[in-house]
């Protein structure tokens, strides 16, 4: 082989190699979040007892959007942690659950059965969803005090993670 | 003649290389093809104009589901897709054109929503190299085919490489060739 056929062969062969290198380096499920570090979108919902929330009336304070629906499994387990993350970040992180593809008499009982220290949210026709740039639950969206999004959690929250992101949205 | 049975062999492989790539450009472009929306697609009136019907299909069908598995949102049943699909309308009857209804949905998840990658920037490239890939294996192809023609007497009289046999095997060679004479 010459060192024409050599280069030939080179060029053809490492941008192949390139590219496949590069895409065994992604989930393939991934979905991109062009929102984070960017202000959050406008948030007006109303609970389930009919209650209208405006996010922008909460600015100063961090807060925790958690997409969810009753018919989630992982939803579900990530319950607990949430509701102990209410606790211990009572009066300094505003946390709220926003319903997610669900029916409003579902989630009650669900609240019923599993209380909850925060509001939930309706999000009719999806809308806040669409707008976060929500792909499936549960996810979930940190938000520091000025609104910005610091943290979008594709899936359940891991503990640990979780902690030292409020702590360091209360530090700056 | 061992020469030549090596260019024929090489050319050979480089009609295969040809052929896998043309294959390779070929599926590339009906893979983009399929995201075209159907034409059996079921028409729905929500007091819109039918061109802008139409418009709300088109780009429905450009527009990746994001709780499926790369559908578009005018195909897909989920919940999920059918409420953009809603708001694709909603925009378009409010005046917004299709670029600024695309930006809507690429503000919140990327250009990966886009089934049909954008022109500029990196996407380019996936323009571009199917093409690029399609009439380089042609042109290579056109080449192999042009040098894996039957080699003429000259070939053999003009071969650099000396033809070394056995002399067992250069006698049964002269024989077969007297033999084909007669």
């Amino acid at each position: 082989m010459n060192w024409f056929r050599a280069l030939l062969a080179t060029l053809f062969v490492v941008p192949f190699v390139f590219v496949m290198a590069l895409g065994f380096g992604q989930d393939p499920h991934a979905v991109p979040a062009p929102l984070v570090n960017q202000p959050a979108p406008q948030l007006v919902l109303n609970d389930a007892e009919g209650r209208k929330v405006d996010l922008s009336t909460l600015r100063g304070t961090p807060v925790v959007l958690n997409f969810w629906a009753t018919w989630c499994y992982p939803c579900q387990a990530e319950h607990d942690l949430l509701q102990e993350a209410a606790r211990a970040y009572a009066g300094r992180v505003a946390f709220f659950g926003v319903i997610y593809q669900d029916e409003v008499s579902r989630v009650q009982n669900y609240l019923t059965e599993h209380p909850s220290s925060y509001r939930h949210l309706i999000d009719e026709r999806s809308q806040a969803a669409i707008d976060y740039g929500v792909s499936g639950v549960p996810e979930s969206y940190i938000l520091d005090r000025h609104h910005r999004i610091v943290h979008k959690q594709p899936g359940v929250l891991q503990p640990a993670e979780f902690r030292r992101i409020l702590e360091e949205v209360l530090r700056t | 003649m061992k020469a030549v049975f090596c260019r024929r062999r090489v050319a050979a492989a480089r009609a295969v290389w040809a052929l896998v790539s043309l294959g390779v450009a070929f599926f590339s472009l009906q893979a983009f093809a399929d995201t075209g929306a159907p034409a059996d697609r079921p028409r729905v009136d929500r007091g819109l104009t039918s061109v802008q019907e139409a418009l709300a299909q088109d780009i429905g069908a450009t527009l990746r589901c994001p709780v499926c598995q790369g559908m578009p949102i005018a195909d897909s049943p989920a919940q999920m897709a059918q409420d953009m699909m809603r708001l694709v309308r909603e925009k378009l009857a409010g005046g917004a054109t299709r670029d600024e209804v695309e930006q809507y949905f690429v503000v919140r998840y990327g250009a990966w929503v886009l089934l049909r990658p954008p022109t500029t920037g990196v996407g380019i490239w996936i323009w571009v190299l199917p093409p690029v890939a399609l009439i380089s294996a042609l042109l290579v192809l056109v080449w192999a085919l042009t040098r894996a023609r039957t080699p003429s007497p000259q070939d053999f009289a003009t071969a650099r490489t000396p033809v070394a046999l056995p002399s067992q095997d250069y006698a049964r060679v002269r024989t077969w060739i007297s033999e084909e004479r007669d």
